[in-house]
């Protein structure tokens, strides 16, 4: 419900009635966070965690159990964070469809665009690897499409 | 649970009795299950239905509101009234930020600061455990082998005795083979 801030009194007797069953309780809620809790709280940091960068599993050894550990949890990292860049490419796609439609096509297609192929890298690095994926998973999924492609010629064009 | 109840029961039957004598009072009563008429000085015994389930849920819910919800409901207006949640900002340079500071919730970083190990702590301490019982998967595999080759061999009693020198014996072994198979392992034409 928009309440916006000001400016001429609306007409729309329908939409001031909507606001007024709005603001019933809205206006008292509002009310209390602008006047009791805002100038009570307190304003202090809270810092987002950025984790260094560790061997891979390609740079291990393969008996190394501490170094496939951490490679493990920088892979467990790096999925989760590349598959929040996904989502955040498909909300952005679903808002400008939602916002455009009928002519979303057209209109938005390079966020469709740019969604695919972000779509296809995550499947290619992520994709099929089951419930327990481990970072040696993912290397050898990447070394068996690399022989893949020596014998058939380039999967796409995000593997060439 | 077992020492607990036998705590309560000797506390019960020793400390909490009740030693004093209770003189018996008979009288005629009357039963009813309404008001009477006022009138006449008899006992009155009011035959209700049963208000137990009544008083053990108002007991419950006294309980469980001065010792759950006011508490923790004060607790929790006052940690987002007058405490707040944080502002995220960016990690001034040179400044490690300890493991508290990366939570928002003002309870959430009581949690983690003051009852949670922390979470480098906690995965050191795993990768410790974790190589540390690679060792000893090591040990054990070198030890397996190192049986599995004595059973090959059968050159060595234990790897721990050592009365000669195998190698020695593995080379006699080996010239003496590499002999019968040169010139036959016939003796007796030997002694002409």
């Amino acid at each position: 419900m928009v309440q916006g801030e000001g400016g001429p009194p609306d007409d729309n007797l329908f939409r001031a009635f909507a606001s007024a069953v709005y603001n019933t309780i809205d206006a008292p809620v509002t009310w209390f966070r602008e006047k009791v809790v805002e100038p009570n709280q307190k304003k202090y940091p809270w810092y987002h965690q950025k984790f260094r960068r560790v061997p891979t599993i390609d740079q291990c050894y393969s008996d190394d159990v501490i170094c496939d550990y951490e490679a493990n949890a920088q892979f467990k990292r790096d999925r989760a964070v590349d598959s929040e860049i996904l989502g955040i490419l498909r909300m952005r796609y679903e808002d400008c469809m939602m916002f455009e439609r009928p002519d979303h096509l057209t209109v938005c297609k390079p966020f469709w665009e740019r969604y695919k192929d972000a779509e296809e890298a995550w499947f290619i690095k992520y994709g099929d690897l089951g419930a327990y994926a481990d970072a040696r998973k993912a290397y050898m999924k990447q070394k068996h499409r690399m022989i893949w492609e020596r014998r058939h010629g380039p999967l796409s064009e995000h593997t060439k | 649970m077992m020492p607990w109840t036998a705590c309560r029961y000797f506390i019960e039957k020793t400390l909490l009795i009740n030693r004093k004598q209770v003189t018996c009072i008979t009288q005629h009563v009357k039963f009813s299950i309404s008001e009477p008429l006022r009138g006449g000085d008899q006992r009155i015994f009011r035959l209700t239905p049963s208000r137990f389930q009544w008083h053990k849920f108002k007991d419950m819910f006294h309980l469980y509101a001065m010792v759950g919800l006011i508490p923790v409901g004060a607790i929790i207006f006052y940690s987002n009234v007058y405490i707040g949640p944080a502002q995220l900002t960016v990690t001034p340079p040179n400044y490690c930020p300890k493991h508290w500071e990366y939570h928002r919730h003002p309870i959430s970083r009581f949690i983690a600061r003051y009852i949670h190990n922390s979470p480098q702590q906690e995965y050191e301490k795993f990768l410790h455990f974790i190589d540390e019982e690679k060792q000893k998967a090591k040990l054990r595999a070198l030890e397996k082998q190192v049986l599995s080759k004595m059973a090959e061999r059968h050159d060595y009693k234990s790897y721990y005795y050592r009365p000669v020198y195998n190698k020695y014996i593995r080379i006699n072994k080996k010239i003496g083979d590499s002999l019968i198979m040169e010139m036959g392992d016939d003796h007796d034409g030997d002694q002409d």
